[in-house]
């Protein structure tokens, strides 16, 4: 008799568990939120129970977030980074962090032991780039997009004069490397020769790209930018701001580049003696006059 | 109007309303409290939006010492803001966003030094759980994933 009460099938019955065996697992459907944790062998249909995954778990135990500071205290923090390693890595951080670190001006920095940015700087120049944001001799970049970081090591380098060069071209022109570019070069008295070839399509080089550079580079000497559409007079205003070195200039297809630019250039960067405009629709024979005048001045 | 309260003293109130009587030559640190006296647009109480009365509290302390120690060796200075700056995450943050608001210049400097002092020395992946409250787990997943699918072509 005892045995018909087992017809039910409790005895044979399948227990019920997620279908992953590790929790971990299920991250595989990260817009999945609600997973039958119920899969019992029968035809009728059991109401399943919501199993509502890591949310709340995560979200729980995070702490107190950086983030939630505006970006000019994030600015101040970065601002007393004792040292240039310090401040590659933190740029490694997220992009937010590069491109705050980036737009620092190298004299806004509060060094209380320039000594020992000294000694880091050595160390780095010695040292085969653990760090990956310190750029070695191969031309090593990191570039970050959101949170994520990736090292790349392919951007060449052109042969300089005893000063660093770095060239982008195409889809690897971007704001991110740029910025990246400067921090990274920075603590070494920045780039002297900077090319930029075409511009990336979706995320191109733009005037923040530029300001990076500007800030960080106070000792560029060339500067050429071919095929970018993207860049304005404003970027260039940070350069003759920033870069009052800069001897040789070299614009190609660059259309919304304007003669106030050209202008703002030749006052303030006293050692240009090189100039190659072409194909820039917008510069016409104003600027060329203008920058006569001011190189003969 | 002002018969009730001694000259120099100023009532500041926090966000959640709970009032500090300090002495005007304490205020006056914020630079943003200093420019509202000097226009004489404060009345005796001056509103501070943002800011509830635990975080104004530890601002005024720190206000106080400093404006006390004027005179006193620098070196306890030091060890009060080593002491002061020393806290929890969350209370750093909030003191930041403070003394950013508040335009207190002394403070900002010294939560900043602290903030950089815990940031130094540290991966990338340590400043991100720390700072940014990421999981490891999350970490280290994403960077999988990130490097199995983005390749290269990611910008």
């Amino acid at each position: 008799m005892s045995k018909l009460f087992d017809f039910g099938g409790d005895g044979n019955f399948f227990p019920g568990e997620s279908i992953y065996a590790n929790p971990k697992e299920s991250i595989c459907f990260p817009t999945c939120h609600h997973v039958d944790v119920y899969f019992p062998p029968r035809k009728r249909s059991r109401i399943s129970a919501p199993f509502v995954f890591s949310e709340e778990i995560f979200e729980k135990k995070q702490p107190a977030s950086i983030e939630v500071l505006p970006d000019e205290c994030l600015f101040e923090v970065f601002r007393h980074l004792p040292g240039a390693e310090e401040r590659s890595i933190s740029a490694c951080v997220s992009k937010r962090w590069l491109m705050l670190l980036s737009n620092i001006h190298s004299d806004e920095i509060c060094t209380k032991k320039a000594t020992q940015s000294l000694e880091t700087q050595n160390k780095l120049n010695s040292t085969k780039a653990d760090e990956p944001l310190a750029c070695n001799k191969k031309g090593e970049v990191v570039c970050s997009k959101g949170n994520k970081v990736e090292v790349e090591s392919e951007d060449q380098e052109i042969e300089g004069d005893g000063y660093l060069s770095r060239c982008l071209e195409g889809k690897k022109a971007t704001d991110v490397r740029l910025a990246a570019i400067a921090v990274g070069t920075g603590h070494r008295g920045g780039l002297g020769k900077l090319c930029i070839r075409g511009s990336n399509s979706t995320r191109g080089v733009t005037n923040l790209g530029l300001r990076a550079i500007a800030r960080r580079c106070p000792s560029l000497k060339v500067l050429s930018l071919w095929n970018v559409s993207s860049i304005g007079d404003e970027g260039l205003y940070e350069i003759a701001n920033g870069c009052r070195l800069l001897e040789k200039l070299d614009l190609c297809q660059c259309p919304a580049i304007s003669d106030k630019a050209l202008l703002a250039i030749a006052k303030n960067c006293p050692n240009l003696t090189s100039l190659t405009i072409e194909s820039c629709s917008t510069l016409g024979m104003e600027a060329y006059n203008l920058l006569v005048v001011a190189a003969r001045a | 109007m002002s018969s009730s309260l001694e000259k120099n003293m100023l009532i500041l109130r926090s966000s959640d309303g709970e009032e500090f009587i300090v002495p005007e030559v304490v205020a006056v640190m914020s630079k943003a409290i200093k420019n509202m006296v000097e226009d004489e647009c404060a009345s005796n109480t001056i509103p501070v939006p943002n800011v509830d009365a635990n975080i104004l509290a530890m601002v005024i302390e720190f206000c106080k010492k400093h404006d006390e120690s004027e005179a006193e060796a620098a070196s306890d200075l030091k060890t009060f803001d080593s002491e002061f700056v020393n806290r929890g995450q969350e209370a750093l943050y909030d003191l930041i966003t403070a003394a950013n608001f508040r335009d207190v210049k002394e403070l900002l400097d010294a939560l900043c030094q602290n903030v950089a002092e815990m940031i130094k020395g540290k991966s990338v992946h340590h400043i991100r759980i720390q700072f940014l409250g990421y999981q490891l787990f999350e970490i280290l997943t994403s960077n999988f994933i990130w490097n199995i699918w983005c390749d290269r072509d990611f910008d």
